[in-house]
């Protein structure tokens, strides 16, 4: 019968079109099994395969070109450098291996096999990722031997893996889901019962449904390599194998998300976005995070009008491929205590809505009534550069030059860039040798730092000494004092790590941002030159005196030239214009202040308000941003505004033409022309304006060192600015991770 | 026709003339006047066997012998002003339309206790209110407010 169709089939022209709509469905049994394919595959001369290219754009870097070894990848030649995997020779060569538990940036576990490949005069298939390449090696991807290899490897894996797709938050994305569809057999031939494991419990943060674990060991190794606790581990052998903490203990760290996005199958999942969405109904937008100073790069995914998830974007200059819990779960924060329409305080004491009309009218008419110079302006930590240069414009055209940014401290030091900005840069901490941390903690002020630095100290074994109040830091470290004197006595060379310090090749100074807030931090930051000069830390070649900032918006508004002092300002102050500052003191404000609180969400600094102006987040607007290491970067809007709320710049751009002094600009073009006259380096986006370190051009300082122990600047990592305060699940890590 | 009048007598005698009126109003005698379906089914059923009486009142009829067959078994709303096909719960329906020879009474044993659920009959054109929308259906009343956040409330202040 079957010969009859297939002659049919031949015959279609023949026969006509009537024919051709019908698909005859024949079956070859014996080449459903693999022993019948691989018999049935006639060995025939391999036929000449054009040149591929890389997988993922892969490139090769040969430091000597001595070590060039060339190897044949399904017959085509490769050169790749010595001590490189099978499966990275693969990958140049441009074939995609398939791999469950190797991560090109964790250690090689080789556990999963999935990753099998042939290689000529080997008598197994061997396990690409774990194998080193040889000189001449021919290896072989898509014989019937490594097809066969991976159906059985895949056949063994989904032996205990359940059929829960449907429900399960992974699919869609799912390793085990897509190499299965591509690698694996289409039938199983396992009736037994399937194995269960108990669901282990890692915190507010990581849901596990550890049934479907395929021990690959990834997130095992994350948290000891690169998050650096020593929480998960493997337990028992064989089918008893299971992931989990020793004893019934949460996953305490700030990186922990990222065993979401390595997890190759649905084991470790979000727990707030658990059954919120599916991964294809999601819109991503590539946008980048305002929650600490590192400006992570992330994709903002969102449905409709609210964003559904956070998750990290390759940089390979400021994140690599994470980001931490506070960036990845502050989202739902943004749908909290949202300000969404204008409000004015009435006599009562209470807000009424009013209009747009009505409030900038209020705002115009009080900012008249006062004195020019009585008039403040204060940009919050989540500004971004465009509004910041339109509050510092309009402030300015009212008659008044006090404005600032919080978190810069009185009198900022912004005449020198470098006096201000990370200028080793973050990738750059990776070539030193020894660290010197003068009142920072990076594990809470900037996560994504503090990976670069434990990469350094487990690479090259760099020594890291840390001045400042005792804290939780996740790799050998010195704790060599808690303040000001210990620098006096490295400036001194009395101390024993001076000569650490001095015999180092790339040293490496960060000075946390918190010492800005100090009175005698002048003296501190002269102190830390003075040591800097001693050791050679700034040399032409290297540049190894950091300052760690700890908010978004720092780093622009200092180029910006927001550098009032807001002990000076505060106190005097009759008209105060708070954009999203929420963190600055308003103590000393005098009663009869009248306070304007342009912002996105109702947090400390609204309840003093006089009028609020509703504005947009940063997922919500296209604003610029500079990182700590001054890299200038974008965010984009995600999705729409909430209510009535406005972008910053404009509401200020209207401010000031209600109030008579209209800015001369009504669009981003424009406002960032305006910019490029004030710091150009804010329009380079994405890349980094290096600045240049001159200790002779510093007036000489008169302070004099407190011997004030140096404060932590952040108290709680989870809860910092007016996002994350808003954040249900902040709230759940802070009562439940910060508790000890 | 004597037998009709002797039964209306015997009615009045036993319930009283108020009764008896109103009865005959619930019972469609008053309706069917003007409405001929009605009183088309009225006519049908003297003679037939009243096989059952659903749960919503519809009374299932059967009359074997002088009819047409495929004819033979139909159904009196219990409604009588407004009534349609979707009104028959499902245990009558294979009944009704010579599907089986079971009739509702015996197949209401075979529902599922735990997840069956209770017929409700078709009100389309029958007004908004009693439209059933699915819960992401646009017109679904809880589906009205597409606001996802929050607002901040002043009155929380204190």
């Amino acid at each position: 019968m079957g010969f009859v169709l297939r002659a049919l089939q031949r015959a279609r022209p023949a026969i006509g079109g009537r024919v051709s709509t019908f698909r005859w469905i024949t079956s070859t049994p014996d080449l459903h099994k693999p022993e019948g394919a691989a018999a049935a595959e006639p060995a025939a001369p391999e036929p000449e395969i054009p040149p591929r290219t890389p997988v993922g754009g892969a490139r090769v870097q040969f430091s000597n070109p001595d070590d060039a070894i060339e190897v044949f990848v399904d017959g085509y030649p490769v050169k790749i450098p010595k001590g490189m995997t099978v499966l990275q020779a693969c990958e140049v060569a441009g074939v995609d291996i398939p791999r469950f538990c190797y991560h090109s940036r964790l250690s090689i576990a080789g556990n999963c096999r999935m990753c099998l490949v042939e290689v000529e005069k080997s008598p197994k298939p061997v396990a690409s990722c774990a194998m080193p390449a040889l000189p001449g090696m021919k290896i072989k991807t898509n014989t019937p031997v490594a097809k066969k290899a991976r159906e059985g490897v895949m056949e063994f894996l989904l032996m205990n893996h359940p059929l829960d797709c449907p429900i399960c938050d992974q699919g869609g994305e799912c390793d085990l889901q897509d190499q299965s569809m591509a690698f694996g057999s289409d039938r199983g031939r396992f009736t037994e019962m399937k194995r269960s494991v108990v669901d282990k419990n890692l915190g507010p943060l990581v849901k596990t449904v550890m049934t479907r674990c395929i021990q690959c060991t990834r997130c095992v190794r994350f948290a000891s390599e690169i998050a650096g606790v020593q929480d998960l581990g493997m337990l028992g052998r064989g089918s008893g194998e299971e992931i989990g903490t020793y004893v019934e203990k949460l996953m305490t760290s700030e990186l922990s998300g990222n065993v979401i996005d390595i997890c190759p199958v649905g084991a470790l999942t979000s727990k707030p976005f658990a059954f919120k969405a599916r991964n294809w109904e999601l819109k991503g937008t590539e946008s980048i995070d305002v929650t600490d100073a590192v400006g992570s790069n992330i994709r903002i995914d969102s449905r409709g009008p609210e964003v559904m998830r956070i998750l990290p974007r390759l940089n390979e200059d400021i994140n690599e491929e994470w980001i931490s819990d506070k960036t990845r779960f502050c989202y739902d924060g943004l749908k909290r205590q949202r300000l969404n329409d204008p409000m004015i305080r009435g006599p009562d004491g209470r807000f009424k809505s009013v209009s747009w009309r009505d409030a900038l009218a209020v705002v115009a008419e009080v900012i008249h009534q006062v004195k020019p110079d009585e008039i403040v302006g204060v940009a919050g930590k989540l500004s971004d550069a465009e509004s910041m240069m339109a509050l510092k414009d309009f402030v300015n055209r009212m008659g008044s030059n006090s404005v600032l940014c919080e978190g810069n401290g009185p009198n900022p030091q912004a005449d020198l860039r470098s006096s201000y900005l990370m200028n080793t840069s973050i990738a750059g901490l990776e070539k030193a040798d020894v660290f010197l941390l003068v009142g920072t903690q990076p594990r809470v002020e900037a996560p994504m730092v503090n990976a670069r630095i434990r990469k350094t100290v487990k690479a090259n074994q760099a020594k890291v000494a840390y001045i400042g109040p005792p804290t939780d830091i996740n790799y050998d470290h010195q704790h060599i004092g808690t303040g000001a004197e210990t620098l006096v006595e490295l400036v001194e060379g009395r101390h024993p790590f001076s000569s650490t310090l001095h015999s180092a090749k790339n040293p490496v100074i960060i000075v946390g941002a918190g010492i800005f807030e100090r009175d005698d931090k002048d003296a501190v930051f002269s102190a830390v030159e003075t040591i800097a000069k001693n050791a050679k830390v700034v040399r032409p070649d290297w540049n190894g005196l950091n300052v760690l900032l700890l908010n978004a918006a720092q780093a622009a508004a200092l180029d910006l030239g927001l550098v009032s002092s807001p002990n000076d300002t505060i106190p005097s102050a009759k008209f105060l214009y708070l954009m999203g500052a929420d963190d600055i003191s308003l103590e000393k404000l005098p009663d009869d202040a009248f306070v304007v609180y342009q912002g996105h969400h109702g947090d400390k600094s609204v309840y003093r308000a006089n009028v609020i102006l509703p504005a947009s987040a940063f997922s919500e607007k296209e604003g610029t941003y500079e990182n700590t290491e001054g890299c200038t970067q974008w965010t984009v809007p995600a999705v729409p505004t909430v209510g009535d709320a406005r972008d910053d710049w404009k509401i200020v751009r209207a401010l000031s033409e209600v109030a008579g002094v209209r800015l001369p600009y009504d669009s981003l073009t424009a406002i960032r022309a305006r910019i490029k006259t004030v710091a150009p380096n804010l329009l380079q986006v994405d890349e980094r304006e290096l600045a240049t370190m001159s200790f002779e051009l510093k007036p000489p300082v008169s302070q004099k060192i407190s011997s004030d122990p140096f404060k932590p600047a952040i108290e709680n990592f989870y809860m910092t600015d007016s996002i994350t305060r808003a954040s249900k699940i902040m709230a759940q890590c802070s009562a439940s991770l910060l508790k000890k | 026709m004597a037998s009709v009048v002797r039964g209306v007598v015997k009615a009045i005698k036993e319930k009283g003339f108020g009764n008896f009126i109103r009865e005959l109003r619930e019972e469609g005698y008053i309706r069917c006047l003007a409405d001929g379906n009605l009183l088309k089914t009225k006519i049908h059923s003297i003679g037939a066997t009243l096989v059952g009486v659903d749960k919503f009142g519809n009374k299932y009829y059967e009359k074997l012998e002088g009819i047409q067959f495929g004819r033979h078994r139909w159904v009196e709303y219990a409604q009588k002003g407004r009534y349609n096909a979707s009104q028959v719960p499902p245990e009558w329906h294979g009944w009704l339309h010579y599907i089986t020879d079971h009739t509702g009474d015996e197949l209401l044993m075979l529902k599922p206790k735990r997840y069956g659920v209770e017929h409700k009959e078709n009100f389309s054109g029958e007004g908004e209110e009693f439209i059933y929308h699915s819960k992401g259906h646009t017109l679904n009343p809880g589906q009205r407010d597409w606001t996802r956040y929050q607002s901040w409330q002043p009155a929380k202040k204190e």
